[in-house]
């Protein structure tokens, strides 16, 4: 592994775990945000 | 009621029960000597090899069986809603606690008493270094390894899966604990200079922790 | 979303454009490694943003445990978990430095070992949180952070030692490699654009937990109400 590679990659991985994270809350926010809605509707 | 009484009665009570039953020992006796015959296919060592493994392959063993043992530390009062009432009682929750470590701690410092010899038999281990030394990082470490372990099965008993997340959480807390036990054990297997640090190091750990265990132990048992 | 967050992030984004081009363009290529020391700009910062988060985790829960601070709890959740992403960066992009410079993609030396248990560590926090029945998730959970960060001096010091026994080799060019001032300079910039994404990140994470923490003790009044009726 030649080292612009790794330095590629390494950067990449980085970008990518936290876009990755990112992506994950995004997901529970729209699911927490659809059950505050269903709560508001069937007050 | 006051800490040292209450522990000494709680303790007394739950030796005499495990000596009626012989539970604990039991199974721990049974999965460490299955252990140590599973590893012993894995490794076919010499007798000078055998020194250098043999630390790691001990504890590992040693780890397993006080899991078993730790696992079914507090089977009994849940069983019959002992933690309730003693929430209610004015006995200090510390005696409940420091009870179950003493009794965890008597338990696993049989089981490595009786295992030892099967050891010096399988491996044909021979210490370089002075037994008491070994006897020294032996207690010191089954401590180390008693007093959170006894802490975090009272944390995992609600918990789902309650059997594997005690060593899920056990088991990184304990890695210093677990290295300075391993490679003290190498050093004086194999006379490699000496386990001084290493003694001291269990030394700090085992205070630090136990305080730690001692002041939050009724906050946990408390936790509802 | 709020409009100070949102400036935030576009500001943290900025900052890291900017740090990067620092790490890339304006910093001079290392003697020994070649450009593949780039990586230390984003391998360092990780590690520290982690470290800050692990210690924030250690304080919410010190007050949780004191104050029963639901929001204080919130905050240790989010901080063990945007810890533990960074971390994760630091045991990924490790690696990927050393393969080209040492030939070989792990060595247990001292402070990749360290980074390791910590991640063990706070995975297993993250493991009991989720594990854990209802209202005594926040006692539990908070423990077991005391437990975790009280243990970090001393897995680092039994680590050391241990290293000092059995030597190999130490990544990260050791412990007295000297800074160019231009690596220092884009080294800082880094630093701080990492520091702002964690803040983002953890932010984030908080109010999600705030959120969640609602939702749940809506239902739980909708089913007192329920059997109530």
């Amino acid at each position: 592994m030649s080292g612009i590679v790794a330095l590629k990659a390494a950067y990449t991985v980085t970008i990518v775990v936290q876009l990755g994270y990112i992506w994950y809350l995004v997901g529970r926010y729209r699911r927490v945000r659809s059950e505050l809605k269903d709560l508001e509707r069937s007050k | 009621m006051s800490l040292g009484p209450v522990t000494i009665s709680t303790l007394v009570k739950d030796l005499r029960m495990e000596w009626r039953s012989k539970d604990a020992i039991n199974s721990m006796l049974f999965f460490a000597l299955l252990v140590v015959v599973i590893f012993s296919f894995a490794f076919n060592p010499t007798a000078e090899e055998s020194r250098q493994i043999a630390g790691g392959l001990v504890w590992v063993a040693f780890l397993f069986a006080a899991v078993v043992a730790l696992n079914q530390t507090w089977a009994r009062e849940l069983r019959n809603q002992v933690l309730d009432a003693y929430r209610v009682s004015p006995a200090p929750a510390n005696a409940l606690f420091l009870a179950k470590v003493i009794g965890n701690f008597l338990f696993v410092v049989i089981l490595e008493a009786l295992m030892a010899p099967l050891f010096v038999v399988f491996y044909q281990l021979r210490s370089v270094g002075p037994v008491w030394q070994l006897v020294a990082v032996a207690l010191l470490g089954t401590w180390a390894l008693v007093v959170n372990g006894t802490f975090f099965a009272a944390l995992s008993i609600r918990t789902r899966s309650r059997e594997i997340m005690l060593p899920l959480i056990l088991f990184p807390i304990s890695i210093p604990a677990l290295l300075a036990m391993v490679d003290a054990t190498t050093t004086i297997l194999t006379g490699d200079g000496t386990p001084d640090f290493w003694l001291k190091m269990l030394l700090v750990y085992d205070v630090v922790f136990t305080l730690v265990c001692l002041l939050l132990f009724e906050t946990v048992l408390n936790a509802e | 979303m709020k409009p100070l967050y949102l400036a935030f992030i576009v500001l943290t984004l900025a900052l890291l454009g900017f740090s990067t081009y620092q790490a890339l363009v304006v910093a001079p290529t290392e003697q020994t490694m070649g450009d593949v020391q780039r990586i230390f700009y984003y391998h360092v910062p990780s590690a520290w943003v982690a470290g800050v988060c692990f210690f924030v985790n250690f304080l919410a829960s010190a007050y949780y445990l004191w104050k029963k601070s639901l929001d204080a709890d919130a905050l240790a959740a989010a901080s063990a978990e945007v810890g533990v992403v960074f971390c994760t960066i630091v045991l990924i992009t490790g690696p990927i430095w050393a393969r080209p410079v040492w030939g070989i993609w792990w060595t247990w030396d001292a402070r990749l070992t360290t980074t390791l248990v910590l991640w063990l560590i706070y995975v297993s926090y993250l493991v009991l949180r989720r594990f854990a029945a209802g209202s005594q998730t926040q006692t539990l959970a908070a423990a077991l952070a005391i437990f975790g960060f009280v243990d970090v001096p001393i897995v680092y010091m039994s680590i050391r030692w241990f290293r000092t026994q059995h030597p190999s080799p130490v990544m990260g060019g050791g412990e007295n490699s000297g800074l160019d001032p231009v690596m220092l300079h884009a080294f800082l910039w880094n630093l701080l654009a990492f520091t702002c994404i964690g803040i983002c990140l953890i932010v984030a994470r908080y109010r999600l937990q705030r959120m969640e923490n609602r939702v749940e003790a809506a239902h739980a009044n909708l089913a007192l109400e329920g059997g109530a009726r």
